[in-house]
């Protein structure tokens, strides 16, 4: 897989793959990615939600950790774990407001009655609340976390659940959204809570979307849909120098791959400097279909330098391949697969010495 | 919050004595306008035997969701010399009606008011003045616009411009907007302004909001007002700037003073604790005194007095408005910013000092690859706190735009960083401040290149 490639292949299946999709009214994205993009570790992990203002409001979000990864959900009630940054369109004011604030764990013996009509057991084994502030005002949405069991056990190990009250009911009904807010998007980074699997490639995070019936207030299980984030680990950038002192020229080479297959097309910043302190980007690359690149220049003799290489992807569209497969999960999410992505992230190489 | 951002003008504070000598047992009234709506009034007359020619008067008028309680406490320290009427505007506290903003029939109130206490036999009929907080303070402006024959007045904290107070540059200052929208429940809303409310908050329909400003606005018929005229003004008041009262003060024809304090709406203090608190009273009473009684108390010298902050109980005094002079700063960078939370701050120290903002400072921005990006909000602080603030609506995809921030007056320590945040959102600066709330949605997209900071600030600052 490319970024390339991926995005040729996106045109030729592209017919085939937005055929369900064409159809269909509501949408909306998973983009997830960690720091670093490494295996067996990752500090942090980040989980960016996204659905469109022309989208039913969603009743409920159901986000299924793939299988390999850790989940601690070992953290005391009062935990700070996380940030959350949103956005969501207050109905009654006409505005679009930016929400931010804290992720806090919270005890889950508080939330049984919720927990049980949003994640279908009255004792999650975590419980998350994002806190949603704007103007001193906060709001805060709990996120029900729970191993999975029979049939969705295929779509991860873990599940993230989160329910939403209706906006577009009439203002004064119990239960509505408060202001009539519809949530367009979510960003929440959690830290030291997953630990990424100590296998690569591109790991499948599902997410079923359920609408609400537009201005009841009732779910409409029968248009829920499927998003999936693709989150290729690791991502590795290696560098080699060498230096030949009768032509006085240096050589890198290098390698850049993403969940084990190549990154090809993307642009390499080549740093260098006296020392790791001190490195100073002189010069971009291309890597080629290989995810290989390779960059020459003459250094003066007597001098250590040091190199480094850096490459960043953009968060990209993968719905092509990503909803064709594995196949979507028909059964839970009937309105069919309508988005995939594929993780934005950053690397560096570790530094060559050139001893010139 | 709600209190502080509101107009918190129970002014207790305003060195009234507890006790109040001199004053009569407040007398409850109901007014019945000509439309059959009860007003709920309050009388506060001095004791003992009024003149041959009545009490001299004073109404005055309380802010935004309040009610007459909030200026009784002015009222009683008036009534050394003045009765005072105070009732609670249309749409408020015990009042029938329905909230209009200052329009038309707030305006016919106050004239029906006027008429009524100076018909009262122990009330002077001429002798009447108006002291107005924020809403009662354009109530003042609009009321005398009118030909309401008031013998001097006093807009306190107020506007004279409601479009460029609300929305200046045709960009609503949507948090400020909305919090004072909630303080009067829809249900006692005139159906004019609740028609025109969602675009009040959201910059929609400018030419409807406009419509609507103007008939509230007293600021195109001042050049013909000769009524003696204290303007009090906040230093630093992110609802209703300096600008709402200097533009006023420098069309006037008739006497005039303009004295800028450290109250206001937020970020200013609240009327009744702020520092200054019995200086401005002090300036109201000797200004009614002077023009309903014939006091001479030299309180009628034509000037601008500037209220130091932190206060020091010291003015510096102009005889025009204050000397200003511009510094320019280009703050250079090409960045992309996306969604609600998307930001670019940049940030410049102006030499010499210290420096205290005075007039409309000005930031170009010079932008490309608008992509839903509707608007374009700059705040200019230092350290944590906002100086001042402004927002222009984005059209094209790439331009240029002025953005106008607010005549704030604050003084910046020599050497202290200028941090200027351009965002869609005044939170960019801080998550307290919500003045402008609305913003982009989460795909736009903007990318900013090279910005020219105009800082518009006093020749010489005044305050240590």
């Amino acid at each position: 897989m490319t970024r390339v490639l991926v995005a040729l292949a996106a045109g030729a299946v592209a017919t085939v793959t937005f055929a369900g999709a064409a159809f269909a009214a509501n949408t909306g994205s998973i983009t997830v990615w960690h720091t670093p993009m490494v295996l067996a570790g990752s500090q942090s992990t980040t989980v960016h939600i996204t659905v469109p203002q022309t989208t039913d409001p969603i009743a409920a979000t159901t986000i299924y950790v793939p299988n390999g990864y850790g989940v601690n959900v070992s953290q005391p009630a009062g935990t700070a774990i996380g940030t959350v940054d949103a956005t969501a369109f207050a109905r009654d004011n006409g505005l679009t407001l930016p929400l931010s604030g804290t992720v806090v764990t919270d005890d889950p013996a508080s939330y049984t009655a919720a927990s049980a009509t949003c994640a279908g057991t009255t004792t999650s084994r975590a419980v998350w609340i994002l806190n949603l502030s704007v103007a001193g005002s906060t709001l805060p949405v709990p996120l029900y976390v729970n191993a999975t069991t029979g049939a969705e056990q295929s779509l991860g190990a873990y599940r993230l659940s989160i329910c939403l009250p209706p906006p577009d009911v009439p203002a004064g009904t119990p239960g509505r959204a408060f202001q009539g807010a519809q949530l367009l998007d979510a960003l929440f980074t959690v830290n030291g809570v997953f630990t990424t699997p100590t296998g690569g490639g591109l790991l499948a995070w599902d997410t079923l979307f359920t609408p609400y019936n537009p201005g009841r207030g009732t779910p409409n299980t029968a248009g829920t849909f499927e998003a999936r984030a693709f989150v290729p680990l690791p991502i590795i950038a290696r560098l080699q120098a060498t230096y030949r002192k009768k032509t006085r020229t240096y050589t890198l080479t290098g390698r850049v791959s993403e969940g084990g297959l190549p990154a090809a097309g993307l642009t390499v910043a080549i740093a260098r400097g006296p020392s790791a302190k001190a490195l100073k980007r002189v010069a971009s690359v291309k890597t080629g279909r290989t995810g290989a690149f390779t960059l020459s220049g003459k250094l003066a003799p007597g001098k250590t330098t040091l190199f480094q290489a850096s490459a960043f992807a953009l968060e990209s569209d993968y719905t092509a391949q990503g909803c064709k497969a594995p196949p979507p999960a028909i059964a839970l999410a009937p309105a069919g697969c309508v988005k995939a992505t594929l993780s934005p992230w950053t690397a560096k190489s570790a530094t060559a010495r050139v001893r010139s | 919050m709600r209190r502080a951002l509101l107009l918190a003008v129970a002014l207790g504070a305003l060195a009234v004595p507890a006790s109040a000598p001199g004053a009569a047992a407040p007398q409850e009234l109901t007014f019945v306008a000509s439309d059959g709506a009860k007003l709920a009034c309050t009388l506060i007359e001095p004791t003992g035997t009024p003149p041959a020619t009545g009490w001299p008067a004073v109404m005055l008028f309380h802010g935004l969701g309040g009610t007459r309680q909030d200026v009784v406490p002015l009222g009683v320290r008036f009534a050394t010399t003045f009765a005072s009427l105070m009732c609670d505007a249309r749409g408020h506290g015990q009042s029938e009606g329905l909230f209009g903003l200052d329009g038309p029939r707030d305006v016919q109130d106050t004239g029906e008011l006027f008429a009524w206490l100076a018909a009262r036999p122990e009330i002077s009929d001429t002798q009447i003045g108006a002291v107005g907080f924020s809403l009662g303070g354009a109530a003042v402006w609009n009321a005398t616009v009118a030909g309401v024959p008031f013998k001097a007045i006093v807009p306190v904290i107020t506007w004279t411009n409601l479009a460029t107070a609300l929305a200046p540059q045709g960009l609503s200052k949507s948090g400020l907007v909305s919090l004072l929208a909630a303080e009067v429940p829809e249900s006692r809303w005139d159906p004019e302004l609740l028609a025109a409310k969602s675009s009040l908050a959201t910059s929609t329909n400018m030419a409807a909001l406009n419509t609507l400003a103007a008939s509230r606005s007293a600021i195109s018929k001042l050049s013909k007002v000769a009524t003696p005229t204290l303007l009090i003004q906040g230093r630093r008041d992110f609802l209703f700037d300096i600008d709402q009262a200097l533009a006023a003060y420098k069309v006037l024809k008739g006497p005039k003073r303009l004295y800028l304090g450290d109250l206001g709406h937020p970020p200013g203090s609240p009327p009744a604790s702020a520092p200054d608190a019995s200086t401005y009273a002090d300036e109201a009473f000797r200004w009614l005194d002077h023009y309903l009684n014939g006091a001479s108390n030299g309180i009628d010298k034509r000037l601008v007095e500037l209220a130091h902050d932190p206060y020091d109980a010291k003015t510096t005094t102009y005889p025009t408005p204050p000397p200003t002079k511009t510094v320019s700063v280009t703050l250079p960078g090409s960045t992309t910013m996306t969604g609600a939370s998307g930001k670019v701050v940049r940030s410049a120290r102006i030499t010499g000092g210290p420096n205290e903002t005075f007039g409309v400072s000005t930031v170009v921005v010079r932008y490309s690859g608008a992509k839903s990006w509707d608007r374009l909000v700059a705040v200019l602080a230092t350290g944590g706190t906002a100086i001042t603030a402004g927002g222009v609506k984005v059209a094209a995809a790439q331009g240029k735009v002025t953005i106008k921030l607010m005549n704030e007056a604050l003084r910046v320590a020599s050497g202290r960083k200028l941090t200027l945040y351009l965002s869609s959102t005044s939170l960019a600066q801080s998550s307290a401040n919500a003045l402008y709330l609305a913003a982009v949605a989460p795909d736009a997209k903007i990318t900013i290149g090279r910005v020219t900071l105009n800082v518009s600030k006093l020749t010489k600052a005044v305050s240590r």
